[in-house]
């Protein structure tokens, strides 16, 4: 009796002792934590050897972790941050970016910047100032998510449809998506949409019909403009493809498909530059149109994109800003690795001349300057770049959400969604 | 009963009614279970046959269940883009102690609270309880600080060391089925000279064998498949579990689900195994627990 019990406690006492054998060795050296959201293919290709180089370049070591879902990504780095152990660079996108910085997560880089002697200026000025707050810089931006339209060659060939042309317009693109839609089988049930559907991208429609964003100022708001008719004639625009012309899918009729396109079951999509990998993959032939011109006849795109950041809590504040100047900085080596594998329009104007961006091997003869339209007019798909966005943001999809499935009008969603903007706005100093 | 067979029967009619109307409830039970287990084995089917298609395939709409060309090389192709050998293991040796933990430390406070009378026990015990409505969300950064001090980030301590101090739901769940031991067995070994831990130990732990098996298989299950606690104190390749395994195979772009599905499949086999080694355990644990007890 009593050596069973005896045996219980050592057991006990050695799964203890075992347990905490597992404990962390000590790090050696200067060393920067580099903390990432990217794909494995970003990974293996860019950072593993990024981060070899600027080692044997520099002699700092760098830890490297990649979270791939943006959602737990931010959940570890939000935690980190709190707790106090957050890695030294991380990859924020424009919006988080600017919430860390106003709760000064962020380190700013200005000194560095000047030191350094970095002309700022090889920037797109609409892109850096995402991530200026009040002369204060807080990252180094790397790309920004510029939309475009892909299509599918072979689709609007067997339909006898032209290839989108510059300076197409809204009306052009839901008559030439109206023109892909096809019911093969005549059961009655869509075999072909015309274009996939971007609905969450629907701020873009509202920029083209009114080049404005949808606050008037991203940083300060005052006014909301959602119940401009402009603002409520876009948002029912892109609901009206789903409801009344049927040309994009509801969630129902994509039965969760990850991306229409890439399945060849849509003319166009509506996307950024990431989803060309897998488009590259797909064994079709496509090419890209800049996006539609709206009623104000400008062109528009994203600003927003995302930056190397640097935590206000490192404890190696000069060897995090040579691995953020390495990847970003002018010249970098990092957006260099990035421009070959074609997954993103870089923030850097010299690089969005250069030929491997622009007639990509991968790609000959392709428009790839479509994900250049709009400059001058960038704006943020996330709208204001201020603390209160992510209240804006489920207030947004919640109440759209009815308008996507035809149970409110555009007005009368925008009209509950201003309402309440109204009373956050009054209170804008609580988001702060 | 012999009486019964005796006597003649004026309801042979009846009877016969009887038997049918009991056949026909008996299969319709076997059709709300068989539906049951269809719905059950829907999304099972669905991993299978997804984890045997072509990336192409997998895109197609509308969907498709048979895959063809049937592409057994996506298991290997899975299993090798990342270290899941590793994954395997630090899964492995952080469930297996968590499950010990967990087992051990609740059974020793269920046995307290069901067998010692001590002031302010009502209380504790509730305290122990509300425990559980504690959202995990609130605990994740003051748990984090907590590790952070004591040096356990980045080690599987975090994961495993909390299991040693009792579970609420495991302790509430053994206590309730202590409760259904009869005292009398512990008063019987108390005669023949054992203390409390000889009685523990000797009476209650082998009698609570189907409790047990629950807590065990509960934790398991939970710990096997825990996602929030590895990503949050897990930051090295090295110790990285398998749902942090098949986390890569997703971006908020794309995922390569053929081979998620694939390395989702051969993660689901543990548990799997466990399940079906201690279902007789699990499931009557949880139909004495649920019913509320039953004696002896």
């Amino acid at each position: 009796m009593l050596r069973k019990g005896k045996t219980l406690s050592t057991l006990l006492v050695l799964l203890f002792i075992l347990s905490l054998g597992f404990s962390a060795t000590a790090q050696e050296g200067v060393t920067v934590k580099w903390f990432m959201r990217w794909d494995q293919n970003r990974v293996d290709n860019v950072a593993m050897p990024v981060s070899e180089a600027f080692t044997d370049e520099t002699g700092i070591g760098i830890e490297f972790e990649n979270i791939g879902s943006g959602r737990d990504y931010y959940t570890k780095l939000q935690t980190t941050i709190a707790g106090g152990t957050p890695p030294d660079v991380f990859y924020p996108a424009t919006h988080v970016a600017n919430a860390y910085a106003s709760k000064g997560a962020l380190l700013t880089i200005n000194e560095f910047v000047e030191r350094d002697g970095i002309d700022l200026s090889v920037y797109d000025p609409t892109i850096l100032e995402n991530y200026q707050i009040d002369g204060a810089l807080h990252c180094l931006p790397i790309d920004h998510a510029a939309l475009v339209v892909y299509y599918n060659k072979e689709i609007f060939d067997a339909a006898g449809v032209d290839y989108p042309v510059d300076g197409w317009t809204w009306d052009d693109f839901l008559a030439t998506a109206e023109a892909l839609t096809l019911d093969t089988d005549g059961d009655g049930v869509t075999d072909q949409f015309g274009v996939d559907t971007f609905r969450n991208y629907w701020p873009m429609v509202v920029w083209s019909n009114t080049d404005r964003g949808l606050f008037d100022d991203k940083r300060n708001p005052t006014e909301f403009y959602g119940m401009d008719q402009g603002v409520i004639d876009s948002v029912q625009f892109v609901a009206d493809l789903i409801l009344e012309h049927n040309v994009m899918p509801s969630d129902e009729q994509r039965a969760d498909i990850s991306d229409l396109f890439a399945a060849g079951k849509s003319g166009m999509q509506v996307v950024g530059h990431w989803r060309m990998q897998r488009y590259l993959g797909s064994g079709f032939d496509f090419d890209m149109a800049a996006l539609p011109l709206g009623e104000s006849g400008e062109a528009v795109n994203r600003a927003d994109g995302s930056c190397f950041a640097i935590s206000a809590d490192t404890e190696h504040p000069e060897e995090a800003w040579q691995l953020v100047k390495y990847l970003a900085g002018p010249g970098s080596n990092g957006v260099n690795m990035l421009l070959d594998l074609q997954v993103m329009t870089p923030a850097l104007t010299e690089f969005k001349s250069d030929p491997r961006f622009l007639e990509p091997e991968l790609l000959p003869g392709s428009n790839k300057a479509a994900f250049l339209a709009g400059a001058g007019n960038y704006f943020s798909m996330y709208d204001p770049i201020h603390p209160m966005y992510s209240a804006f943001d489920s207030l947004w999809k919640q109440e759209l959400g009815e308008v996507w499935i035809g149970a409110a009008s555009a007005e009368e969603a925008m009209g509950r969604i201003a309402d309440e903007v109204a009373y956050m706005l009054e209170n804008i100093a609580d988001y702060e | 009963m012999a009486v019964h067979v005796a006597l003649p029967n004026p309801k042979r009619k009846d009877d016969w009614r009887e038997k049918v109307a009991a056949h026909l409830s008996v299969g319709a039970i076997y059709l709300v279970l068989l539906l049951g287990a269809v719905l059950i084995f829907f999304p099972f089917a669905w991993t299978i046959s997804t984890s045997l298609k072509s990336e192409q395939q997998t895109l197609e709409y509308p969907p498709t269940w048979a895959p063809d060309p049937v592409q057994w090389e996506n298991y290997p192709d899975a299993l090798t883009a990342r270290p899941f050998g590793r994954y395997y293991v630090n899964t492995a040796i952080i469930t297996v102690l968590s499950v010990v933990g967990q087992v051990v430390s609740s059974a020793v406070v269920a046995y307290g609270f069901a067998r010692f009378r001590f002031p302010g026990r009502g209380l504790m015990f509730l305290i122990v309880l509300s425990t559980l409505m504690i959202p995990f969300h609130m605990l994740i950064i003051p748990r984090f600080i907590l590790f952070k001090y004591l040096g356990w980030l980045d080690t599987f301590a975090p994961l495993i060391i909390p299991n040693f101090f009792g579970g609420a739901f495991s302790i509430f769940l053994l206590r309730q089925y202590f409760l259904t031991i009869p005292l009398d067995l512990d008063e019987a070994a108390k005669m023949d000279g054992a203390n409390a831990f000889q009685i523990f130990a000797q009476i209650i732990l082998p009698l609570a064998r189907p409790a047990l098996g629950a807590v065990a298989v509960f934790e398991f299950v939970s710990t096997w498949n825990d996602f929030l606690g590895p990503l949050i104190y897990l930051s090295s390749d090295r110790n990285y579990t398998v749902s942090i395994g098949l986390a890569a195979f997703r971006n908020d772009y794309f995922t390569a689900w053929h081979l998620f599905m694939a390395a989702s499949a051969v993660a689901m086999l543990a548990p799997l195994a466990v399940f079906f080694l201690a279902q007789k355990y699990f499931i009557s644990g949880v139909a004495l627990t649920g019913s509320g007890g039953s004696k002896g």
